[in-house]
């Protein structure tokens, strides 16, 4: 029978090696098996708490069955599933360790029984509103840390025995790994979703929309875990657009902020005018002065929209792919320098190519081409025959996709994977553009109309002329037309015989020039035109102007 | 992200200031332009000179800015110059919409200032 002392206060202690007496020896070793059911460990931790709340309450007859998790920061034990008395979980009853019953329970790693509730010293109120008359618990115990207790109790005396005090331990000692599992692994998707979400945010959540070049990016989260790729685009001064890749060596949220950093450094180099290997030196040294450093592999390639040149400078990074407007590839060729973080002072020589009208740089990160089992070039050799599959005709959303499509079937990466794109649009015979009705566009509207009559025999001063009137009419396009919220509107040029006819076609409602102001506009536009004419109608408004060009 | 059309620099804490601005000037970020040089200016100065050597393009909007600071700085009892080279390409838009003849405009900031008397 029992083996129990008294502790006074009419407590008693039970010796924690109490051997059962298998009276019906049937029903013991169901009673056993429920609750050390192997099952019960891939269980997620609610599932599990009140799985075992049932079977215990089945198993000990009992009217209450309470776990509570230890906090150990704040030194209190945290009531966290409970049947029989629900209020204790939904009032959050905080129970400091070493005080009341359950406090000393994970103080003194003791299975305590009280015979008698009104005689104990039981801080938490709601187990006397409740009723309860007797008490037996017993500690949370994995590799030596308590991590909380299970307590049972009746509503009415009860002398718990050493069975009972035994099947409650069983039970505990079947709990607590799989709690200790569940809280690790709770803990872990905390992180991971932490770092995913992080991940996400650090990411351009758009791409510059430019007129002149078509640019798409991917990226694939690494199975298990997060890593540190990013990509960006930036529209830079002068025509020009950054292209960039990047990879912080490790995985979860060290990785991903540092990631951050390394992206807003380098946008920040970048936008200010650096060239790309000036830009990496900078953004190697922005590195060592950060905390807890790190290592990342990057390229940034510039290239200048208005005649293709492309400048790169690559730190550790795989070479990046071009895919020609004729279905040919190459590697562009730039000497890897070492990550950023692996030496001191370190420079960065830069490559230079051209893409003409067509081509396509894609940029990606190692997680592309590095497999498991595949030879580093068998798997360049896969990349080049994927991109060569596109014939050059892809867009580069495209183009990323026919990548990972083959490097990465079914999406599900080792490791993470980031790819960006950058297509040089070809000079059209006819051009036409559908752009935001945003300000934003215009100076990508000018580049592109300037390389389309460059192309076409215009003159400096006949391209002056011509982008200002472009100008002006889209400039209208947007102030005027629309309604707040986003909508677009169309330019087409052409020429013809050497003239030039440029449209400007919106959908709103014309209205009649406003102040000196849009006057000008007007004003500037019939300067520097041959011929301006204003159709409205109840679809919008066109602005046709003609001009001869070229002698 | 929008590209960073154009760059503005603020020369001289004397009694002369200089805006030059480089770069395009349209709807985008004339207005933004044209409220950063005038709020630069400190209550010493008594004029602004309004460098446009290095700008590549301007419109409309660049001049609605142009006759905007003018009318600002005016209210305040200062007086506002333009640089622009009667050869650059911005000139036209300028000369068409009467801008030479509204604001005294100069060959060259020098000249800006040694006619402002600093």
């Amino acid at each position: 029978m029992a083996q129990a002392r008294s502790t006074g206060a009419g407590q008693v202690l039970l010796g924690a090696a109490g051997e059962p007496s298998l009276t019906a020896a049937g029903d013991q070793l169901l009673s056993v098996y429920r609750l050390s059911d192997p099952a019960l460990s891939e269980l997620p931790l609610q599932r599990l708490l009140d799985e075992l709340l049932d079977r215990v309450t089945d198993v000990l007859g009992v009217d209450t069955v309470a776990f509570l998790l230890l906090d150990a920061e704040a030194g209190e034990l945290v009531a966290r599933a409970a049947k029989g008395i629900e209020e204790e979980v939904k009032q959050g009853v905080r129970i400091p360790l070493g005080r009341g019953f359950a406090g000393r329970i994970a103080a003194e790693r003791a299975t305590i029984f009280i015979p008698d509730v009104d005689h104990a010293d039981v801080l938490n109120p709601i187990l006397r509103e409740v009723g309860i008359r007797s008490l037996l618990g017993t500690p949370l115990i994995v590799e030596d840390q308590v991590l909380g207790v299970l307590h049972v109790g009746t509503l009415h005396p009860r002398d718990f025995d050493s069975t009972d005090a035994t099947l409650l331990q069983l039970a505990a000692s079947r709990a607590a790994p799989a709690i200790a599992h569940a809280q690790l692994f709770e803990a872990l998707d905390r992180e991971h979703r932490s770092a995913v979400g992080l991940q996400r945010s650090l990411l351009p959540d758009s791409l510059p929309a430019l007129p002149d070049a078509d640019v798409a990016a991917r990226y694939l989260p690494a199975r298990d875990e997060v890593g540190g790729d990013w990509y960006d685009v930036l529209e830079l001064a002068d025509g020009k657009v950054g292209v960039v890749i990047g990879d912080v060596a490790g995985h979860g949220v060290r990785a991903a902020a540092l990631m951050g950093q390394l992206r807003t450094g380098l946008r920040a180099y970048a936008l200010e005018g650096h060239p790309p290997g000036r830009a990496l030196a900078l953004l190697g040294t922005l590195l060592q002065t950060l905390r807890g450093r790190g290592m990342a592999t990057v390229a940034y390639a510039v290239v200048d929209l208005a005649d293709g040149s492309l400048t790169i400078a690559n730190a550790g990074h795989p070479p990046p792919l071009v895919v020609g407007a004729d279905g040919t590839t190459r590697m562009v060729d730039v000497r890897p320098a070492p990550p950023l973080g692996a030496l001191p002072f370190a420079q960065f020589e830069e490559g230079r190519d051209r893409l003409e009208d067509g081509d396509t740089i894609a940029l990606y990160t190692d997680g592309l081409v590095e497999q498991r089992g595949v030879p580093l070039p068998e798997s360049f050799d896969r990349l080049e025959a994927a991109a060569a599959a596109t014939r050059g005709r892809a867009s580069a959303e495209g183009l990323c996709d026919a990548l990972l499509a083959e490097m990465v079937p079914g999406r599900m990466a080792e490791d993470d994977v980031a790819v960006v794109a950058l297509r040089r649009v070809p000079v059209p015979q006819t051009l036409h553009l559908r752009l935001a009705a945003e300000p934003g566009i215009l100076g990508g509207m000018r580049r592109t109309l300037r390389r389309w009559l460059h192309a076409h025999g215009a003159t400096e001063e006949e391209m002056q002329a011509i982008t200002l009137a472009a100008g002006e009419a889209c400039a209208n396009a947007i102030e005027h037309a629309y309604p707040p919220g986003p909508a677009s509107f169309d330019m087409e040029a052409e020429m013809a015989g050497g003239a030039l006819t440029l449209v400007v076609r919106d959908h709103g409602d014309w209205r009649d020039p406003r102040g000196q102001h849009r006057g000008r506009g007007l004003e500037l536009m019939q300067a520097v035109m041959d011929d301006v004419e204003v159709r409205r109608s109840g679809g919008g408004t066109e602005i046709v102007m003609r001009r001869r060009v070229g002698r | 992200m929008t590209a960073q059309l154009a760059q503005l620099e603020m020369r001289g804490d004397g009694p002369v200031v200089v805006a030059a601005i480089a770069g395009e000037v349209d709807m985008s970020n004339a207005a933004d332009l044209g409220s950063a040089a005038a709020n630069a200016l400190s209550v010493r100065t008594t004029a602004l000179i309004l460098d446009l050597d290095r700008v590549t393009y301007l419109d409309s909007a660049a001049i609605h800015m142009i006759y905007e600071l003018r009318a600002k700085l005016a209210g305040r009892g200062l007086k506002l110059a333009l640089v622009v080279p009667p050869e650059a390409p911005t000139f036209t838009a300028l000369r068409l919409t009467g801008v030479p003849d509204a604001v005294p405009t100069f060959r060259t900031a020098d000249e800006a200032r040694a006619e402002l008397g600093d």
